[in-house]
């Protein structure tokens, strides 16, 4: 006899998988093994993953509003734009938000209200926003699996996806990069340095724009 | 994307078969529905179908409120608005679509005005605004391509501000789909020949882009396997019923596959040459399929690959380049069968696109959506690269 006949008979069920009439013994299943590295993360408490997206958030905005004004690439992508674009990230339901707004041809912080938004890309929860922000799965990814949605005109927020990629790729190291993107950014020298440049001012600038 | 995670929906009741139609009735008052408002166009009404619908409701206590028969091409806020105020004005409580994408979409946004109570489309684009429930939306399909009887999407166009509104939802899916092949039977066979490559393309792409997960993969094969045997046959002699209903059961069932699984490449480029062009959207599929493929071989040629026996009618030898190489191919030739029996255009150019509009067009696909879940990264330059060679 198969094990899991076995397992039927003992769970009071006929071989066919119909449960017997009567009592049955309950179930007794082995406790729920730990979670192993990155996993941890998961199994955190609310308000400690909501702290953490809120800087990984905040990291993405100072990374925006430092970008807009010293690279090139991003420069470029937004110079399209119009003035007064407003876009945000937000965790539903009662997640972290960042809101960005298009100002004198660059990205500036403008807080956490939602309010104005033309385009909002919201995580259906808060391990999806984690799993983002700790590299597990990019952009692309996250919306395949439906676990983001955007709220506005989708014209807009291609737009602005592709500029948040070109963000992502000075704020992750290479090797996540490699794993998130469809197809890794590569960047030169100059580039590099600007990333080593961006990482320093990240910590304040991630505490300064935390008082907002 | 492997399928470690993944969604899928489809609440649409099917009924497919000879009179399907007559089953109209019965579905509104299941529904507990009794006065419909009939939302089609100029060319299904003058083609004579609208009457087999009124002859549906022979004989049962369910009525026909109205027909709207106005519905544009290209669906927009202020036909939305229209229809919305008609479904009040003559006290209807359900809608029925009759017609292809154009009129299914126009019903869609009706139903979002009605439920919503506003006139502004605007606040509702995107994805997942719709909370509340709906009115009952009955489909007849008259074309076998868009799948939209069974999918969570609608598009309509907003005349004052010159875009088009994308609106996606659980809430838009239809209660009902009725595939009768007589609703099909008039359609002529180019258009017949573009809506079948539209509901190819949309079975192809759903098994190799970014959200396939193991339901859509059996969907679309299915759906690939009833073009593959039915869409040549449709176009010979429009008059074989049971080759209408399996093209009709074929773009529902890749409907239901891309409505869960999306589209890519091939979609953003032709959504940007219908935009730009004017080009039909199955057209430009057709067209634009097998180098979307091609765009998507070096990481995807294993999935490619596992279409080749459906699309090749026999097994093919060889690694995956060479299947999905087998594959490409046989969605050339079905285009070249195609182009002799019904003129189907097999290039852009002979679709009416000039030289000069295709850095237009690649600079509208590259703000599509539909490239999200293209497994390929597509930047301006590669988009207007395949534009080129399909030119």
């Amino acid at each position: 006899m198969s094990s899991e006949s076995n397992n039927s008979k003992s769970a009071g069920m006929r071989p066919g998988g119909v449960a017997a009439a009567g009592p049955s013994a309950a179930i007794s299943y082995p406790k729920a093994q730990e979670p192993m590295g990155l996993n941890r993360l998961f199994s955190l408490s609310y308000p400690v993953k909501s702290g953490i997206a809120r800087v990984a958030l905040l990291a993405l905005a100072v990374g925006f509003e430092y970008l807009s004004r010293n690279c090139d690439k991003l420069k470029k992508e937004i110079s399209t734009w119009e003035e007064g674009r407003v876009f945000a990230l937000s965790v539903l339901s009662k997640g972290p938000s960042v809101v960005l707004r298009k100002e004198n041809g660059a990205i500036r912080y403008i807080g956490g209200n939602l309010k104005d938004s033309e385009i909002v890309f919201y995580f259906k929860n808060i391990d999806s926003a984690l799993m983002l922000f700790a590299g597990l799965i990019g952009a692309h990814t996250a919306s395949a699996q439906h676990r983001t949605i955007v709220h506005g005109d989708i014209g807009i927020a291609m737009e602005v996806l592709r500029a948040m990629n070109i963000a992502q790729s000075y704020l992750y190291p290479g090797i996540v990069l490699k794993k998130t993107f469809k197809r890794a950014p590569k960047l030169s020298f100059s580039e590099q340095v600007l990333k080593a440049k961006l990482m320093l001012a990240l910590l304040p600038g991630i505490a300064a724009a935390a008082k907002k | 994307m492997k399928s470690d995670f993944y969604e899928f929906f489809c609440p649409v009741k099917v009924i497919s078969g000879k009179q399907a139609l007559s089953n109209l009735p019965h579905e509104m008052d299941q529904l507990n529905v009794k006065r419909a408002l009939v939302v089609t166009d100029k060319g299904v009404a003058g083609a004579g179908l609208i009457s087999y619908v009124q002859d549906a409701f022979q004989g049962s206590f369910c009525e026909i409120g109205h027909i709207f028969d106005e519905t544009p091409p290209d669906s927009s806020n202020m036909v939305v608005n229209q229809v919305a105020e008609l479904f009040r004005q003559k006290n209807c409580d359900c809608f029925v679509a009759v017609g292809g994408g154009s009129c299914i979409d126009t019903a869609k946004g009706a139903n979002i005005v009605v439920t919503e109570q506003t006139d502004d489309l605007m606040k509702f684009r995107g994805a997942e605004r719709l909370k509340k429930a709906m009115k009952p939306l009955l489909v007849v399909p008259t074309t076998a391509g868009t799948g939209s009887e069974v999918t969570l999407v609608a598009v309509i166009s907003n005349v004052q501000a010159g875009v088009k509104m994308a609106f996606t939802s659980d809430r838009l899916y239809p209660n009902v789909a009725i595939l009768d092949p007589k609703m099909t039977m008039t359609m002529p066979p180019k258009i017949t020949a573009a809506t079948g490559m539209d509901a190819l393309t949309h079975a192809i792409e759903a098994y190799y882009c970014l959200q396939k997960n193991p339901i859509s993969d059996s969907l679309a094969i299915t759906a690939i396997k009833l073009a593959m045997g039915n869409l040549v046959k449709c176009v010979e002699n429009g008059k074989d019923e049971s080759a209408r209903l399996a093209m009709a059961n074929s773009s529902l069932i890749a409907g239901m596959a891309f409505s869960n699984s999306m589209v890519g490449v091939v979609h953003a480029l032709a959504h940007a040459t219908g935009g730009v062009c004017h080009v039909p959207h199955g057209v430009a599929n057709a067209i634009l399929l097998p180098f979307g493929m091609e765009n998507n071989l070096a990481k995807k040629a294993c999935e490619i690959g596992e279409l080749a026996p459906y699309l090749c009618g026999r097994e093919i030898q060889g690694d995956d380049r060479a299947k999905a190489g087998a594959a490409i191919q046989a969605v050339r030739n079905l285009n070249k069968k195609l182009n002799q029996l019904s003129g189907l255009p097999n290039r852009l150019r002979d679709a009416g696109v000039t030289e000069d509009k295709l850095e237009a067009i690649a600079k509208v696909a590259v703000n599509d959506g539909a490239l999200i879940y293209n497994p390929e990264e597509v930047t301006f330059e590669e988009a207007l690269e395949i534009l080129r060679r399909a030119f």
